[in-house]
């Protein structure tokens, strides 16, 4: 059942995005040492949105709150592409990206989509993904 | 994954976690409510309300509560000084392997 409602839930989006640009998804590990991702695969969860979720491409970055995080956004927000983010608490994501956002003329509320995902499993964490995929959609 | 190392060191060995400045800290605990690691314990009835209680609990480099406080009063070691005695302690382990 659980199954069936997935894969209703991934043709819609498909279809949602079809034509429409998608955003880009990272995985923000907090170093990979960080427990709060302990109950996941972060290689599977990414594996997963890349492949089955309609989004450009997928990857995982150790730690982007770190000076070369912020010298990877300046390079990486270059593109405009809005971002969905997981990570951590999404207060702290808007505090800590808005200057390399807006130093891209982009606007951190607008264009990053945080979604807190520490003490989630895959699964989990996979359906709040695919979730704010669906109301970004709706809102394109 | 393991949490007890990073970069091939004990976690132990390496010095990282915050240091409160008790002149600024005004106990809003904002730096506990985002930290999920159960560094900090607040202790409501003491003098100090907030102390570092599992220090090896902090994400070695991460800032993060301390880029929650307003007031500026969570420090951290100086990074440099971190990588460098990483270096050294794996250097060390590797030389008695």
């Amino acid at each position: 059942m659980t199954e069936k409602i997935n894969e209703d839930m991934t043709e819609e989006l498909e279809k949602m995005y079809e034509g429409k640009p998608k955003p880009g998804f990272i995985l923000c590990v907090c170093t990979g040492k960080c427990p709060g991702f302990a109950k996941m695969d972060i290689w599977d969860l990414v594996n997963r949105v890349r492949v089955e979720l309609p989004v450009e491409y997928g990857f995982i970055h150790p730690q982007l709150c770190e000076e070369d995080g912020d010298r990877f956004l300046a390079d990486f927000l270059k593109s405009g592409r809005k971002i969905i983010m997981g990570g951590c608490a999404p207060n702290m994501q808007y505090k800590m990206f808005r200057d390399s956002f807006n130093d891209a003329g982009m606007d951190v509320k607008k264009d990053l989509i945080p979604l807190d995902v520490r003490d989630m499993n895959t699964d989990q964490a996979f359906h709040k993904i695919e979730e704010a995929l669906l109301k970004l959609g709706g809102e394109q | 994954m393991s949490e007890e190392t990073f970069m091939g060191v004990p976690r132990s060995r390496i010095d990282w976690c915050p240091t409160i400045d008790y002149e600024k800290c005004n106990y809003c605990m904002d730096c506990d409510k985002f930290c999920p690691h159960n560094v900090f314990e607040v202790r409501e009835n003491e003098e100090k309300k907030l102390i570092v209680k599992n220090p090896h609990n902090c994400v070695v480099f991460c800032r993060a509560c301390g880029k929650t406080c307003g007031l500026d009063a969570l420090s951290f070691p100086d990074k440099s000084a971190t990588t460098k005695k990483i270096k050294e302690v794996r250097k060390e382990l590797e030389s008695n392997e």
